[in-house]
């Protein structure tokens, strides 16, 4: 005993126990989200942030844009005949500078235009405004940015005076953009001197963007000093960045301080923050630095990742309590669970997921269809799964699931579908995730499909508008492998699915309409479950994919005519007849069905008439049929095709309904 | 509208005057019937095959095969039949009741006008030709379905005749 308590004092002095119940990092809780506006709601808000545009009315500018009104959505075109105005090109068009440095801080976007990519210096070129020129090419807007048309500002231009203020600046532009692009500091900041806009870009490189890379504090201070914005966005593509965001990821913290000091905007800030939470050193004094300096914690922007969940990314704890202590929303939380799972180290991964969890994340809000859940199987982090496995609902332990069919690792998807067991929806996909089986279908995950399949799932899924069966999408894929572990498991290559705007198609109609004719033999001789169970004819039917209901002796289909809004019954009978060499089954629908025996005319009538196919025979009222009935039948062979057949029951159907209607001209459909 | 054209087409086709040699499947069909080993002959009008069957006491019954195919749907179907009653005056509503409440395994029998004025009751069944290729063999299974009906309406022809007749020979 005494040895033992030794041995663990030890142990605890020298830190090198871990403790399976250490309470986790504490982290403040998340904000609750901003309500997010629905499409209506975002277009009104867009109205009115251009009506008081339009107007001039800065202060309900202000107030909407602090509201989370998008800097960027115009009215809309269409009959308001706005044609797709940004709120910028309204300030230009509005001729008030106030309001567009005001949408500039909020994030606006220069290299937006309108419906046809008139951009807002092409609107103040329009409208001959050459303050408005010099000063959107002052705060960063491109005068060789091209429209639709491919035509640059200076070509809408109405005046010669125009042309000549918007060429100027292109020409300026042109010299500094060569510098740049030589990687010539000096001959920039030269360019600049004589005249260049201090934010003069081309998507990518700006001179102030130059200068944090190179690490000057001097030549920042320097185009700082020359009107160059911290917050000039840089857009190139998808890609978007500022002066301020390099300097936040991997300037130095002297050159960070310097853009602070300059007062950058907001949405610079926020964005900025965003990529200080990736920066490979001085992480935690970045973020600090640029929530001291009032970046929202909260900012979103696009598909951006928030500064959170970046963060956790990193596994960075310290940063993430700054986050979310400076307001970090719980939308942010749950992406950074995400991110928590996805950690390399398995350690760190759960340190940071429990931390999460404790501070309130939520592990069944997935982002963009991924899950946490999966993150964490996906990285083979058994104990974090299994922890977000109990806080998961069943909605994302299917997506889980759905993800991990795809790419997972094998060993984590045959541990999720056991740990989900029966609870587990298979067949469940969502918007952008067909069903798990198809996910792997698509992926050629094979180990996947065969555990898929063991598992429970259907390999008979019906196929919806926007997916296929499964056996029908392994056989598009042409994935031999696929095919074979779905026939094993009962897939029917026979089966018609009937999908709304496509025509009904079975795996092997697939097979033979792409040509893949090894597999069409291979799917051919793969009876579907059931199979041998029923007639000939019934193979052939179940094989046509036509509904119909089982009513003892016979198949009972029902056809409806859309023109003449009639119906027919037609009926398959189960029994094969046979004599000699002959067998077959009757197909029949009833053309005659009283309980008076129909007139004599009438069976003279009707018994003259001749068919390329079938024919007539009275029924005479018994005791277990208490009706008089005349039945149109062919007793047809039982080698027919599933198409045959279609085509049989058809001719039977039509010409029975024609004569019932020829029995009884002006009554009523009754068969 | 199409299922009345598919009515009109499977009704009617068989009355329809055709140019012989208008039909591809005339000569196929005759080969088909040639395959089947069965001793035919042509029809007087030569709109049939005929084949002769002789029973006990004496009795015969002919067995005709459509020259030519008709069409229903977009099947081309031969047409086997044989006259089980056959009389100047039309027959009487209770004899026809007899013979239509007669279900057989396969085929049916109708009422036919002859060109003279006198009636008859046929027996028919139809066999899907569509597929029969150009040169058929016995053992090709449309014409091993074309002999097993033949035999098989030969067979009801006189059961029938016998049933309607009598001693009295009518097929």
């Amino acid at each position: 005993m005494p040895t033992r308590l030794v041995s663990t004092l030890l142990l605890c002095a020298l830190g090198g126990m871990p403790r399976a119940q250490d309470p986790p990092f504490p982290l403040p809780k998340p904000a609750p989200d901003r309500p997010t506006p629905d499409d209506a709601e975002a277009a009104a808000r867009a109205r009115r942030l251009c009506e008081a545009i339009d107007a001039g009315k800065a202060a309900v500018v202000t107030e909407a844009l602090l509201a989370g009104t998008s800097p960027d959505t115009g009215m809309g075109a269409g009959a308001d005949s706005t044609a797709g105005r940004t709120p910028l090109i309204h300030a230009v068009v509005a001729r008030r500078p106030e309001l567009v440095d005001l949408l500039l801080a909020h994030g606006a976007r220069f290299e937006l235009g309108d419906d046809a990519g008139h951009t807002p210096l092409m609107y103040a070129a329009r409208i001959g405004d050459a303050d408005a020129i010099r000063r959107l090419v002052r705060l960063g807007a491109r005068p060789d940015a091209q429209d639709d048309d491919q035509q640059e500002a200076r070509e809408h231009a109405p005046d010669d005076a125009t042309r000549v203020v918007v060429q100027t600046a292109r020409d300026h532009h042109a010299t500094l953009l060569q510098a740049l692009a030589q990687n010539d500091l000096a001959a920039a900041r030269q360019a600049i001197a004589a005249g260049a806009s201090p934010n003069g870009n081309d998507g990518v490189r700006s001179a102030l963007g130059h200068a944090v890379r190179t690490g000057s504090v001097e030549a920042c201070q320097e185009l700082l000093q020359a009107g160059a914005r911290p917050g000039l966005m840089l857009v190139d593509g998808w890609s978007v960045t500022s002066p301020l965001a390099i300097a936040a990821k991997s300037g130095s913290l002297a050159v960070l301080r310097t853009l602070l000091a300059a007062a950058p905007d907001v949405w610079a800030l926020g964005h900025a923050l965003c990529t200080a939470a990736d920066a490979a050193d001085d992480r935690l004094q970045r973020v600090e630095l640029l929530l001291a300096a009032g970046a929202p914690a909260d900012h979103e922007a696009g598909l951006q990742t928030p500064a959170l969940a970046v963060a956790a990314g990193h596994g960075d704890l310290p940063v993430m309590a700054k986050l979310l202590a400076a307001g970090a929303p719980q939308s942010h939380a749950d992406h950074a669970l995400l991110r928590a799972a996805g950690i390399a180290d398995a350690a760190t991964a759960a340190g940071c997921v429990r931390a999460l969890l404790a501070a309130g994340a939520n592990a069944s809000a997935p982002v963009l269809f991924q899950t946490a859940l999966a993150a964490a199987c996906a990285r083979g982090h058994r104990d974090v799964a299994e922890l977000l496995f109990e806080r998961s609902d069943a909605a994302t332990r299917n997506l889980a699931v759905g993800e991990l069919a795809g790419e997972g690792p094998i060993d984590e998807l045959k541990w999720l579908l056991a740990r989900g067991g029966k609870d587990l929806d298979l067949d469940a996909g969502c918007t952008l995730r067909g069903a798990p089986l198809l996910e792997a279908i698509d992926h050629a995950n094979h180990a996947a499909i065969k555990a898929l399949l063991e598992a429970g799932a259907d390999p008979n899924l019906p196929p919806t508008i926007l997916s296929d069966a499964p056996l029908v999408r392994a056989v598009r894929r042409q994935d031999e492998p696929s095919i074979h572990r779905l026939l094993e498991h009962g897939a029917d290559a026979w089966r018609k699915w009937e999908v709304p705007l496509r025509p009904p198609q079975s795996a092997l109609d697939v097979a033979n309409e792409i040509g893949y004719l090894g597999v069409v033999v291979l799917l051919e001789s793969h009876a579907p479950p059931g199979d041998a169970d029923l007639p000939p004819l019934g193979r052939a039917l179940r094989r046509a994919g036509l509904h119909n209901d089982d009513i003892g002796g016979v198949w009972q289909l029902r056809y409806t005519d859309s023109a003449t809004n009639r119906s027919q019954l037609v009926y398959l009978r189960k029994a094969v007849t046979t004599h000699g060499d002959l067998a077959g089954q009757e197909i029949y629908s009833l053309v005659y069905d009283a309980a008076e025996p129909p007139p004599n005319e009438l069976v003279r009538s009707l018994f003259q008439q001749r068919f390329g196919l079938g024919g007539l025979v009275l029924e005479a009222a018994t005791e277990q049929q208490p009706n008089w009935r005349i039945r149109f039948r062919y007793v047809a062979p039982t080698t027919l095709t599933p198409a045959d057949l279609a085509e049989y029951l058809d001719i039977v159907q039509s010409t029975a309904d024609q004569l019932e209607r020829t029995a009884n001209p002006g009554a009523e459909d009754r068969l | 509208m199409i299922r009345l054209l598919t009515f009109l087409t499977s009704a009617l086709v068989l009355a329809a005057p055709q140019d012989p040699a208008a039909d591809p499947l005339r000569e196929r069909i005759a080969a088909a019937v040639a395959a089947t080993g069965l001793h035919h002959d042509a029809s007087a009008s030569g709109a049939s095959h005929v084949l002769r069957y002789d029973h006990d006491g004496n009795r015969q019954q002919r067995v005709y095969v459509s020259a030519r195919a008709g069409t229903a749907g977009a099947r081309r179907m031969v047409t086997v039949y044989t006259t089980v009653w056959h009389g100047t005056e039309p027959p009487s509503d209770d004899l026809l009741r007899k013979v239509f409440t007669n279900c057989k395994k396969f085929g049916s029998y109708y009422l036919f006008a002859e060109s003279d004025g006198s009636w008859s009751i046929r027996f028919a069944d139809q066999v899907d030709v569509t597929t029969l290729p150009d040169r058929p063999a016995p053992d090709d299974p449309v014409v091993a379905r074309l002999r097993a009906t033949i035999e098989f309406v030969d067979q009801v022809g006189e059961a029938t005749d016998k049933d309607l007749n009598g001693d009295r020979d009518g097929g």
